[in-house]
């Protein structure tokens, strides 16, 4: 298979990038990070897909990885190969997820072949494998050669290392899994499940968790047997208990029959009892006045009477107290005679206070009205001397109605203008200093692209004739390389044939010479035969020759053609670029666009700058004019409030400074208010102080008229002594004290008599309680006198004997019924009807007799409730049947699984050993002497033959002892170990053309370590592969590029 | 006259078969006595006149004690309801079951043989029948013989109907109620089949198994039910009683198993939404199987453990059974001119070739294991499904 072109629609860095590939060598180079791993990963994702696996819709990675960096809404693009039979197809894809799509076209005839390859069900196409023969793993794996260095192998086994790789590739095609690794990790598996007896693992501990559960089993069923009979046992014990309780049923019965016939005699003895109780009963009856007489009572009643005696005796001697008082007040009321009848009437405190008030309040009033004349001369004073400070300021209310705020205004207004201005002015700096920046990083490309406004148009079409030449210089160079090599053929087989015919022709003049001079007749026939032979290569190398100068023509055509292509020939448009190039100094179109794509946007931000200063630079000229006719304006206001503005600089100070004297006026204004405030609050005080004093004088006269009055009222003279109204009142009370000593010495007699009388009251009342106590005490009993009390105390002593007799009758009557009553027994007898036979034996004997079968039983109960509890103790100490059942079932399986398991792992084991030693048998020796081979070219014959073992094991020998060396790396030099693992590696692709299509090599840059001898030779080693391998060699290296150049190869420059 | 029937209740079941870990079954058994518990409750609330219990009441002899001590407890619960109960196949009525060795209350009553035994319960006479071991005749109704006086009758046992036989029964009692061509039988219990499922007898009598109420292994998904049962108690000379049977779900199916086809999945997420749909729309905890088959990605194999603690959180018990092999074109790699394509070349042949489906299925998994070890890949160790 040769790859003849790619087109990345968008894949990774690249977007609508078109890549031709040469059939034979072909080397791209380009720097680090320049897309040469992304080409190579296109390839491989054109030819098999991004999928994971053939099964399954899932994406590798790359998918991710690869997606365009710049969208151009295309993800996917085309890619051109062609078969060792000729045949050439097209791969169109898209790896967009969404739109996922992938065709296959004849190239040909460009007929959609996409139907011809199976499809499988994650909708991936199988033309790859069937084209290559291997998979992507494979592919990716061993038809990419990198380079390897020690560095990576390690120092001491790098051919283990280089063995590993080809081990990996022989048994994987992959970059690392061998039958070795695979082979170690299964061994791990099976030591895991502990298949070889370990103790440890999960197989040998489940098997031993089944033993114990089946000897546990085995136990629990034992076990359980036991619990059966233990069950059948209880059975019986119940039985039997049943059967006691019976028999105690019937002794209980016999029982009964004898309590009824002892209940029968029981009634019979108390009925009569019942009897004599009712006789005494009726004595009782007819004493039941006296029933309720206590005769303890009788002392009571006789202390009583007794109190009731001394009370009367008492009374009387206080009334005969009461009458000598009495006569003793009746004489001292005549000696007084009716003095004492009219009582004085004390002077009315009201009037008294009153006045003393109204006095001592006309004294204040009156000393009240001074002050507060003198407080109303000061505050007429200030109001003078404030009003004059205000006649001498600036009238500040006619200029605005807060001027504070107006003038602070005004200053702000002024400093927002100067701002404003001086903004306006930066940014006009600014801009005009980054439009001079503009114009001059603009400067030389102008120089450039001036007069040239369809520069794009010219690129364009720059660069189509440009893809139009490399094609001409591709198809010259691929005509002149065809010609030189059958120049080259021609050139060898007519240096042959010149000597061959002069050889001939010779022997044909010495055969010929012989038959002349000797006369031998049989050299005529060789004779002829050699130089017609002779004569024959001597014309073949004269066709040669000819041929040779014709080719030579042709080739020199061909050289010719070749030079004479020229980009720009006959195109004058053309060699403007071609004239932009050489003066811009840039080697190629895309970046000269790209400088024409700067200095396009350079003139565009150029064009917005001017046309934003313009607009700047008259926002700052109106900025400017604004300020004097402000500070104009402002001057003449200011003037008003009494200040001047020096300048633009004194505009806030002058505002600060009237500010100032506003508020010392508002403070003048404020203090004539507050003065003329107090003035008028001490004017109206005045006012209000002399009403009171007027108010006070008619009160005060009011008062000495009522006094007046009183006095005369009470009979003493008025205003006729000339004195004044206190001097009267003080006169009025001596006269009130001396008729009181009079009256208190009437009021001491009536007192004591009063005194006499509450006591007799007392004496009496307590007289009454003692009679109405004694009469109380009899009442209960119907008797009023002493004697009928006796009488009746006599009958109380006979009923009360009658009583205790009846109780004793009554208490042996209930000790024979015991807890019954005399008519539930009488009841008891006559429900139980005619009675049974009267069983044997005492109430006792039976009574014994059901204790006994009672204790039996409750015997037998305790061993059925101790069997009972056995049972259960010993059901309960065992594992559920089924629980343990289950827990088997479970180990089996879990067994079963990982035996499965353990063999599954050993059969995979035994069935990889034993293909990989046939494969690797069968593969080592074609490699090893497809390597050695390869080596010996490289090497230019010092190392000649590679061994590979049965393990691939790596051996080569070494020329100075002419002895397979184990470790070739130890004597080897690293370069040499390079290209005994490029060998190897060129070897192996070679073995996978045995049975196939040739497969593309993709080289990474693998000949790091190569001196340029052996870059060389190995460079002509790999142009000889390209007979069925065409090789794609990424570099980035000069030296590489110089060594391609000479073996004819194509480069691509990325 | 109101009845309740019910059947195969299986108590102390046994879900070794099943694979059932000894937790979830004693959770199981539990939930099996619940439902017993259930249906004797509404026997009280119903005022039900009897409660039939046609067959394999318990999980054959090896019953516990404490749930002999459950049922002795909630027959006495229920008490006076008389509770008839005819032994099954797997509970019979041998001298050391259960039902012989231990003491039972005196609403319970057991028929314990293959003969015919009468139980009036009213004016309605119950005949039944029971296992006394595993032999019994193969129509027990053949030797029937209704009394004169009895102008209703049920009859009950477990028994599999003739209808539903298919070839050669060897394994229990065979009954045909059709040939109980007599107006007085109103209805005929049976137990043996785990679903409610009524037998068309033509003109017979109305006769239902009353199934199950609890599923008992994987796959036996859906609702179970027992039988209310109401007979309309009429003259002799009205004819036929009139039979209403209504079954009543007691549970919506404790198992629940599915099998799913992981081919077209790429993450474990993936494998996760496809299986908790079919998980929870089942409101009680289950017990799943879900069997996985099909192609499986190698790094999903590593997800399965996590994969397993996400789905067992919503049920009971969870079997994720592996029957998947690893995603890859076996017949591709088998082209590959390498050790690994020799190896599965070989590998694909023995498959081919293999006797059995077991043989298959272990070469599949060497095959797996193989192509993983190749690629240094780690496939999780089968030890057992659902632990």
């Amino acid at each position: 298979m040769r790859i003849r072109s790619i087109t990345m629609r968008g894949y990774g860095r690249f977007t609508d990038r078109e890549i031709h590939f040469a059939p034979g060598l072909q080397i791209v180079m380009g720097p680090n990070e320049r897309g040469k791993s992304t080409i190579r990963s296109f390839i491989a994702d054109m030819i098999y897909g991004q999928k994971v696996n053939d099964t399954q819709r899932v994406f590798e990675e790359s998918n991710e990885l690869r997606k365009p960096w710049e969208g151009n809404g295309h993800y996917g693009g085309s890619l051109v190969y062609e078969l060792d039979d000729g045949r050439t197809f097209e791969v169109v894809r898209n790896f967009d997820r969404h739109h996922e799509n992938v065709q296959i076209f004849d190239h040909a005839t460009g007929e959609e072949i996409t139907g011809n390859f199976k499809r499988f069900r994650n909708r991936e196409l199988d033309f790859g494998r069937q084209h290559l023969g291997l998979s992507k793993d494979v592919f990716l794996n061993t038809a990419t050669i990198s380079h390897v260095t020690l560095d990576e192998l390690g120092d001491r086994d790098a051919l283990d290392e280089i063995r590993d790789k080809l081990l990996a590739l022989t048994d994987t095609g992959g970059g690392s899994g061998t039958v070795d690794c695979a082979m170690r990790l299964l061994s791990e598996r099976v030591a895991a499940i502990g298949m070889s007896g370990a103790t440890s693992k999960p197989l040998a501990q489940a098997h031993r968790s089944l033993r114990a559960l089946e000897t546990e089993y085995r136990e629990v069923v034992e076990r359980r047997e036991a619990l059966v009979n233990m069950a059948l046992e209880r059975r019986a014990l119940v039985e039997r208990c049943r059967t006691l309780r019976e028999e105690r049923a019937a002794r209980e019965a016999a029982l009964k029959t004898l309590e009824q016939h002892e209940d029968r005699e029981r009634l019979d003895e108390a009925l009569a009892m019942q009897e004599q109780i009712d006789e005494v009963t009726r004595q009782c009856l007819a004493l039941s006045h006296a029933r309720d007489v206590s005769v303890e009572r009788d002392r009571e009643i006789r202390a009583a009477h007794d109190a009731l005696r001394a009370a009367e005796r008492q009374l009387e001697n206080t009334l005969a107290q009461k009458e000598s008082l009495d006569e003793r007040l009746r004489q001292e009321t005549g000696t007084e005679g009716g003095a004492s009848a009219q009582a004085a009437s004390e002077f009315p405190v009201r009037i008294e206070k009153e006045l003393n008030e109204t006095l001592a309040n006309r004294a204040q009033l009156g000393e009240r009205i001074a002050e507060t004349e003198a407080l109303v001369q000061t505050a007429r004073d200030r109001m003078d001397e404030v009003r004059q400070q205000i006649e001498d300021m600036p009238d500040f209310s006619r200029l605005a109605a807060d001027p504070v705020e107006w003038l602070s205004q005004l200053a702000s207004s002024f400093s927002v203008a100067l701002r404003a201005r001086d903004e306006e002015c930066t940014l006009r700096a600014s801009l005009r200093e980054e439009v001079t920046a503009l114009e001059k990083k603009n400067r030389e490309s102008r120089k450039l692209f001036e007069g040239h406004d369809d520069f794009s148009e010219l690129a364009r079409e720059y660069a189509l004739q440009l893809r139009l030449h490399d094609s001409q210089k591709e198809q010259h160079a691929s005509t002149l390389h065809s010609l030189q090599g059958t120049y080259a053929e021609l050139q060898g087989e007519a240096r042959a044939f010149l000597p061959i015919g002069g050889a001939c022709v010779t022997v044909a003049l010495v055969t010929g010479g012989a038959h002349f001079f000797s006369d031998l007749g049989g050299m005529v026939v060789p004779m002829g035969v050699a130089g017609l032979v002779g004569l024959i290569f001597v014309a073949m190398w004269a066709t040669h020759r000819s041929h040779m100068r014709r080719l030579n023509d042709r080739i020199e055509d061909a050289r010719e053609a070749l030079s004479s292509v020229s980009k720009s020939a006959g195109n004058p448009s053309l060699k403007v670029i071609d004239d932009m190039l050489r003066d811009s100094r840039l080697d190629s179109i895309r970046e000269l666009e790209a400088v024409h794509d700067q200095y396009r946007n350079v003139e565009m931000e150029l064009k917005l700058r001017r046309e934003r200063l313009a607009s700047q630079e008259e926002k700052a000229r109106e900025a400017e004019e604004r300020i004097p006719l402000l500070l104009e304006r402002f001057r003449e206001t200011f003037t008003k409030a009494g200040e001047e503005i020096a300048g633009e600089g004194d505009v806030q100070d002058a505002a600060g400074r009237a500010i100032a004297r506003y508020q010392e006026y508002r403070e003048t204004k404020r203090r004539a208010n507050t003065n003329r405030s107090v003035l008028e609050r001490h004017e109206t005080e005045l006012a209000r102080l002399k009403t009171l004093a007027q108010k006070s004088d008619l009160a005060l006269a009011e008062l000495e008229e009522e006094t007046r009055t009183f006095i005369a009222d009470q009979g003493l003279p008025g205003d006729a002594t000339g004195k004044n109204t206190i001097e009267m009142i003080a006169d009025y009370r001596s006269a009130m004290t001396r008729k009181r000593e009079v009256q208190g010495r009437h009021e001491l007699l009536e007192e004591s008599l009063r005194d006499l009388q509450r006591q007799l009251e007392r004496e009496q009342s307590e007289r009454d309680e003692r009679a109405t106590e004694w009469k109380g005490l009899l009442r209960p009993f119907n008797v009023d006198s002493m004697e009928g009390w006796e009488a009746l105390l006599a009958e109380a002593k006979i009923y009360q004997d009658g009583t205790v007799r009846r109780r004793s009758l009554e208490s042996d009557l209930r000790e024979l019924l015991g807890p019954d009553s005399l008519a539930a027994l009488q009841a008891r007898v006559e429900s139980a009807g005619p009675l049974a036979e009267r069983p044997e034996g005492t109430r006792d004997a039976l009574r014994e007799a059901i204790n006994d079968l009672n204790e039996r039983l409750e015997e037998e109960t305790n061993q059925e409730h101790a069997l009972h509890v056995r049972l259960t103790e010993q059901s309960t100490s065992i594992r559920p049947l089924c629980e343990l059942e289950e827990e088997q079932a479970v180990l089996h399986r879990k067994i079963r699984a990982l035996e499965a398991e353990g063999e599954a792992t050993s059969y995979a084991m035994a069935l990889m050993e034993d293909v990989a030693r046939d494969t690797h048998a069968y593969v080592a020796p074609r490699l090893a002497e497809e390597a050695s081979a390869l080596l010996a070219k490289i090497t230019d014959g010092a190392y000649d033959e590679i061994s590979l073992g049965r393990d691939l094991s790596i051996r080569v020998r070494i020329p100075e002892t002419q002895h397979l060396q184990d470790a070739p790396e130890k004597s080897l030099s690293q370069g040499t170990v390079d290209q005994i693992y490029l060998a190897l590696r060129l070897a192996f692709v070679q073995s996978l053309n045995e049975s196939g299509e040739g497969i593309p090599m993709l080289l990474d840059d693998p000949f790091a370590n190569y001196d340029d001898s052996r870059l060389a030779t190995t460079m002509a080693l790999v142009s000889g592969l390209v007979g069925r391998n065409q090789v794609i060699l990424f570099t980035c290296r000069d030296d590489v590029v110089a060594a391609g150049e000479a073996q004819s190869a194509s480069i691509i420059r990325l | 006259m109101k009845i309740i029937h019910t059947a195969d209740i299986s108590l102390d079941r046994c879900y070794a078969e099943q694979g059932l870990p000894a937790a979830t079954g004693r959770e199981n058994r539990a939930h099996l006595r619940a439902c017993l518990e259930n249906i004797l409750e509404r026997a009280q609330t119903w005022s039900a006149d009897a409660v039939l219990i046609t067959g394999n009441l318990l999980n054959g002899e090896s019953v516990e004690r404490d749930t002999i001590a459950f049922l002795r407890n909630v027959f006495e619960t229920v008490s006076p309801i008389p509770i008839l109960i005819s032994p099954g196949r797997h509970d019979p009525y041998t001298p050391t079951s259960p039902y012989a060795t231990e003491l039972w209350p005196e609403n319970v009553h057991f028929f314990t043989g293959p003969e015919w035994e009468r139980v009036a319960l009213g004016t309605i006479s119950v005949y039944g029948f029971g296992h006394a071991d595993r032999s019994l005749p193969k129509n027990p109704f053949e030797a029937l013989h209704i009394a004169d006086g009895d102008h209703t009758c049920i009859f009950m046992g477990p028994a599999l109907a003739a209808s539903l036989v298919k070839g050669e029964y060897t394994t229990g009692a065979v009954v045909d109620p059709a040939v109980l061509d007599d107006p007085r039988v109103a209805y005929v219990a049976l137990g043996h089949l785990a679903r409610a499922t009524e037998i068309d007898t033509g003109s017979g009598p109305v006769t239902w198994y009353a199934g199950a109420p609890e599923g008992a292994r994987f796959g036996d998904t859906g609702p179970h039910h027992y039988l209310e049962i109401t007979i309309a108690d009429t003259a002799p000379e009205m004819g036929a009683p009139t039979v209403d049977v209504c079954p009543i779900v007691t549970s919506e199916g404790r198992f629940f198993e599915m099998t799913l086809d992981c081919t077209d999945l790429d993450s474990g997420q993936a494998l996760l939404d496809a299986i908790r749909p079919h998980l929870t729309a089942h409101k009680d905890r289950q017990c799943a199987r879900v069997v996985l088959e099909g192609a499986l990605l190698p790094a999903i194999y590593n997800e399965m453990t996590s994969i397993r603690e996400a789905l067992a959180e919503d049920l009971l018990y969870l079997d994720l059974v592996d029957r998947c092999f690893v995603a890859e074109n076996y017949t591709a790699l088998a082209e590959q001119k390498t050790s690994l394509g020799a190896f599965v070349a070989r590998i694909n042949q023995e498959i081919d070739d293999a006797p059995d489906e077991n043989r298959r299925a272990a070469l599949c998994r060497s095959r797996d294991l193989a192509l993983c070890g190749y690629r240094g890949q780690h496939l999780p160790i089968r030890s057992s499904q659902g632990d």
